[in-house]
């Protein structure tokens, strides 16, 4: 049985102690004699046996009688899932690719007792054909900076030493041992980070709501209800560094005045719910949750709440609903959660990528992390790149990086040579990007400029030969609920546009575009087709995420439009509408 | 949908025990307004003993709860997870995420349909199989995606359905009997 942690210098010594652990992953200059064999243990490679790789490595370990100075584990997710499984041998940093259970005979005679590295699987440069040793020269790598995914595929998510190794936890104790709420709040809100869920709200205002609210029971919960097709950051980071959203959570706990927090996840991730059961299990016997954390008054207790394959649950009323052991019909805001939430109580919602973000600022700065980005959105955003790209993976870039740059570059361009349409964005809420909007800086602003938005991080590219209405119909059946009376909006461009605020269910201009009413063929399901002009289609996919933005958003046509659409909607439908939600489609 | 008589959840299934066990350990005070909190936690465990949710175990949890059965039924009916006729012993499942999508996963689908004979959404006669699709599984990396039970395929092409059906079976399946 381990003992409890009873005060910040007990942790601190524990990281002292288990600095050596991590030392030869994190860093670049170790001269020691220990090596370590990372594999990657995210669900895309775990299919790809990657388990039994290491396996097959401490197998070998045993029978050359190299425990103690050889070392192999998984680790949370590279980002490089296209190449999976990953290989990554410390302290040369050398990257492997697409590795067998079969391979590591070879890696381990060759390169661990040779010295010799494996050629064969190293990552080839699919411009220069150039193979790469060092996985920082990667061009994947290279233009990446990874915050939120600071500790994936560097640390054993499911230790906690190996956590604690890397200064985790650390966060937390200054924070309850020396901060007020309001002194913690105050970071926050300087750090300028937004909630990576889509939207955008400020995280310290929200935290400020929470706390502003009284009551003698107050939540905390994490919405790792990742529902966007395409999406699969909050997994991989629940994966890969669980113990980091839990430290976000105590922080937010201890800011708001929590003593409860739930994890909403999906049930589709098996491998997360289980990575993060056994994170809490290891915090609570440590004594970092529980009651009195680290010798402080400070009590705080996370538990996991496991969601049933309802898309709408990701909007937070839905999922509080869903806690409740309800259907997941989400609530009309305000009240806004930070005042009546959870069982009527204040409850924030915050995103998993947003919570893996609170410890890294509260350990390097608000200044630090305000610096990173543009004017108005701070810090960095995971991307998951999928669809027709080359590096399909996890990047993380800071705010402001251009479409071209996360494609082109770290993306490795179109595969199979195609020709770019467009890149969806935001999930099947948010829009398709089309070439002419290549440079277009990526963050939250400008995205809802051009009629699409952040969303979750979703990045699916598409090519000229796939049309773009198929993941429209596809997007139509995601969002299928019985709760969410469905809205499309179709932004065509504006020569094309006759839309008349009287009548939302506009039909086709015949003579605008042949292939229009193919692009309405999708939507055969009694869903309405609204042509928008992107600044209206921006307030409509706004209008279902946050109304939280909506008073500054008031024009008057969006209001029009709202209304006279949903009055329409009410009328021609036999269900409560309860959400707006549209998908751009690109009228070529 | 007719609700099928399955005889594993009628009468005294051991399943019941060990349900009971799961929702002994809950602790539900029938005068507590804020029971159901563990209801969909209990409906996944109940799914998981019985492999669906038919109306007997329904009833079974909603008296438990001290709730409608009603209630019950409703939060099934509402959440894609939960299903209230049984699946194949083999669950296929094609995932038509849009990255899936855009790499074809509804020509997979096709194929899968084609190999057993069955639609989405259905079970073949001998109750072994059923196919369904599935929202997105946040495996992107490796699209198009296919799950058999809880185990990953990725990259599947068209043309593979029956060779991972009979890698699936040879590794984790259950034992066919050769006639």
């Amino acid at each position: 049985m381990t003992t409890r942690i009873q005060n910040p210098e007990e942790l601190l010594k524990k990281y002292e102690e288990y600095k050596d652990l991590v030392e030869v992953r994190a860093d670049l200059d170790y001269s020691g004699d220990q090596m370590f064999i990372l594999v990657c243990g995210g669900t895309g490679c775990v299919s790809s046996k990657s388990l039994n790789i290491v396996e097959n490595f401490n197998k070998l370990i045993k029978e050359h009688g190299m425990e103690g100075k050889v070392h192999a584990s998984i680790t949370g997710c590279f980002g490089f899932c296209e190449k999976g499984p990953i290989v990554k041998v410390f302290p040369e940093n050398v990257f492997y690719v697409q590795v067998t259970p079969d391979d590591a005979k070879e890696i381990f005679e060759q390169h661990i007792m040779g010295g010799e590295v494996v050629d064969r699987l190293l990552y080839v440069e699919p411009i220069t054909q150039k193979s790469m040793h060092d996985s920082l020269e990667m061009p994947f790598y290279k233009q990446q900076m990874r915050i939120a995914l600071r500790h994936c595929g560097l640390i054993d998510p499911e230790i906690i030493e190996e956590y604690i190794g890397v200064g985790g936890y650390q966060s937390l104790a200054k924070v309850i041992t020396q901060m007020t709420p309001e002194e913690a709040i105050d970071i926050m809100k300087q750090s300028g980070l937004g909630g990576r869920g889509g939207a955008g709200f400020s995280t310290g205002r929200k935290w400020e709501f929470g706390r502003m609210y009284k009551s003698d029971r107050k939540y905390v919960i994490c919405n790792a209800d990742e529902g966007d097709p395409g999406a699969f950051m909050d997994r991989s980071i629940m994966e890969g560094d669980a113990h980091t959203v839990i430290e976000g959570m105590a922080i937010a706990a201890y800011c708001i005045g929590a003593d409860q927090g739930y994890v909403y996840i999906r049930a589709e991730y098996p491998l997360a719910v289980k990575r993060l059961q056994i994170a809490i299990d290891e915090a609570r016997e440590l004594g970092l949750l529980g009651k009195n954390i680290l010798g402080t008054d400070f009590s705080f207790d996370v538990d996991v709440r496991l969601g049933a394959g309802a898309f709408v649950c990701g909007e937070e009323t839905a999922l509080i609903q869903s806690i409740q052991g309800n259907r997941g019909e989400p609530t009309t805001k305000p009240p806004f959660p930070a005042e009546k939430g959870l069982w009527q109580q204040p409850t924030i919602v915050n995103n998993v990528e947003t919570l893996a973000n609170v410890p890294v600022i509260f350990e390097k700065g608000a200044e630090w992390f305000a610096q990173i980005g543009t004017e108005k959105s701070k810090g960095t955003k995971v991307f998951a790149l999928a669809g027709k790209v080359n590096n399909v993976g996890l990047v993380e870039v800071p705010m402001g990086t251009t479409l071209r740059e996360l494609i082109f570059e770290i993306g490795g361009g179109v595969r199979g040579g195609g020709k770019f349409k467009a890149a969806q964005s935001g999930g099947p809420s948010g829009g398709c990007i089309p070439e002419q909007f290549q440079d277009t800086p990526i963050d939250y602003q400008s995205l809802g400029q051009i009629g699409s938005m952040m969303g979750s991080g979703g990045m699916i590219v598409m090519i000229a030969t796939v049309w773009s209405t198929l993941p429209a119909s596809t997007s139509n059946s995601s969002l299928k609920n019985p709760a969410v009376a469905v809205c499309h909006a179709v932004w065509v461009p504006n020569a094309c546009l006759k839309f008349s605020p009287t009548s939302p269910r506009v039909k086709a201009p015949q003579k605008c575009s042949p292939s229009f009413n193919h692009l309405l063929k999708p939507f055969k399901t009694p869903r309405f087709v609204v042509l928008a002009k992107p600044r209206q289609t921006q307030f409509l996919a706004r209008s279902s995420t946050s109304w939280m933005n909506t008073k500054s958003m008031f024009t008057t046509s969006a209001v029009l439009l709202v209304f006279v659409l949903i009055s329409s909607l009410m009328r021609s439908s036999q269900k409560n509408v309860l959400a707006v939600r549209h998908v751009l489609v690109l009228a070529p | 949908m007719t609700e099928q008589k399955n005889p594993c959840c009628t009468g005294s299934n051991p399943g019941y025990a060990e349900l009971d066990t799961y929702i002994d350990a809950l602790k539900i005070d029938p005068r507590d307004p804020e029971r159901k909190e563990m209801l969909i936690m209990t409906l996944h465990k109940a799914q998981s003993i019985f492999g669906y949710l038919p109306s007997e175990v329904q009833k079974y949890v909603a008296n438990k709860f001290s709730i409608p059965h009603a209630d019950v039924s409703g939060v099934i009916s509402f959440y894609n997870y939960f299903h209230t006729t049984p699946k194949g012993k083999t669950n296929i499942s094609i995932c038509m995420g849009t990255a899936c999508y855009v790499n074809g996963s509804d020509k997979i689908l096709q194929d899968f349909e084609k190999a057993l004979g069955i639609k989405s959404g259905g079970v073949t006669e001998d109750g072994r199989f059923s196919i369904e699709s599935l929202r997105c599984v946040g495996a992107c990396g490796l699209a198009p995606v296919v799950l058999i039970n809880d185990h990953v395929y990725g990259k599947v092409k068209q043309g593979q359905a029956e060779k991972i059906i009979e890698q699936y079976l040879i590794e984790f399946g259950e034992e066919v009997e050769v006639q």
